[in-house]
């Protein structure tokens, strides 16, 4: 029952954009809303960052599919932090990754 | 300072567009229809903007470092927002910076804003033409010819306005096609159809009428006369000939192809 249900939502994000990708990474550990660009901009070495809108929409989105939960304090400050089901997604994308740069490191590219 | 300027909201022309606004020291404050406000600024801002859903327009935090949110412009058709954000921070000048680019929804907000000037131009020739009728009138055809000139010139410029505006904006949608591929509700010629003594709405389900194009009922009075919108590429000589088939040889039928205006609700 449950590993259908990580299925349908695994079925649903992969393959991962980018955005998903990092803004599920990012969330790992509890984290407040406005500490995710630094965090992201630290995963990627500066190099890639997403912009606010596209921040918000994967925030929406994966806590409306509960692969994140929200908590909101009384200074309206808001908590982000991975769920089981975005743990679970995580590792799928992660394999399908590790497939990916297997067949890199194997062609040389 | 302000700017009038017909983008398609979140395009990149108009992101290529405010971004040099902001190399010049310019940074935007507010968007409002095609009226963009500026700032003066001595920072070096790197300006984005993106599609957000009503929804999540309203968790988006008016700064959230390195970006601060710097307008927002509310879209009916489709009902989106786009979001403009700047940063300053030096890292983001030049890194790659994801953003929700849709060239869909772009496609959706051109349509919708060919058909909003389109139908601009329609109130504009319409309520000119009651207008200089009442007028000539209730003068009893003494206008003055100075008044009747001004007018006419005044009224024509003011409804090529609107044409000339969703002309642009039709070019940006063929463009968009092109890159999305999408055709499906891409213009077609409307044909006007009338019909005298139809005893019912057609049954616009009906695979004949549904294979010919895409109908609208414009409106019928009491006596069975109907008038529907047809979008389609077929000849008024072939949409005559079909449709006299399914509605039997007792009722009339009449194809106009053109009243003289861009027809209502061109989408």
């Amino acid at each position: 029952m449950a590993e259908n249900f990580y299925q349908r939502l695994i079925d649903k994000y992969e393959p991962m954009t980018e955005a998903a990708f990092l803004t599920l990474v990012a969330v790992r550990k509890p984290i407040k809303s406005e500490d995710i660009p630094a965090k992201i901009a630290e995963l990627t070495h500066n190099k890639l960052q997403l912009g606010l809108g596209t921040l918000f929409t994967n925030l929406h989105a994966m806590t409306k599919d509960y692969l994140m939960t929200e908590r909101v304090d009384e200074n309206d400050v808001h908590t982000y932090e991975i769920t089981g089901s975005g743990e679970s997604v995580l590792v799928a994308e992660r394999d399908r990754l590790r497939l990916l740069s297997g067949i890199i490191e194997a062609e040389q590219l | 300072m302000r700017r009038w300027h017909t983008f398609i909201k979140g395009s990149e022309q108009e992101l290529t567009w405010l971004n040099q606004q902001a190399a010049r020291g310019w940074l935007l404050t507010g968007v409002r229809g095609s009226c963009y406000q500026f700032k003066a600024t001595d920072q070096k801002y790197r300006i984005f903007s993106e599609y957000v859903t009503l929804a999540v327009a309203a968790e988006v935090p008016a700064a959230s470092a390195p970006f601060e949110q710097l307008a927002t412009a509310e879209l009916a058709n489709p009902a989106i927002k786009v979001i403009y954000t700047g940063s300053t921070q030096p890292a983001l000048q030049q890194v790659q910076v994801r953003r929700h680019g849709d060239l869909m929804m772009e496609l959706n907000i051109a349509t919708a804003m060919r058909g909003h000037f389109l139908n601009m131009m329609n109130v504009v020739l319409f309520s000119g033409l009651l207008l200089i009728v009442a007028a000539t009138f209730v003068s009893q055809d003494n206008l003055p010819e100075w008044f009747t000139d001004t007018y006419l010139t005044l009224w024509l410029m003011w409804g090529a306005y609107f044409l000339l505006k969703a002309t642009k904006i039709h070019h940006v949608a063929d463009d968009l096609r092109v890159k999305t591929q999408y055709y499906d509700d891409a213009w077609l010629p409307t044909q006007h159809v009338f019909f005298e003594h139809l005893p019912a709405d057609l049954n616009l389900e009906d695979p004949q009428l549904k294979s010919m194009g895409r109908w609208q009922l414009v409106g019928h009075d009491q006596k069975g006369t109907y008038w529907y919108d047809l979008q389609t590429l077929s000849s008024l000589d072939e949409i005559k000939q079909t449709l006299q088939s399914v509605v039997g040889p007792d009722v009339k039928v009449n194809v106009l192809s053109f009243l003289g205006l861009g027809p209502i609700g061109y989408l």
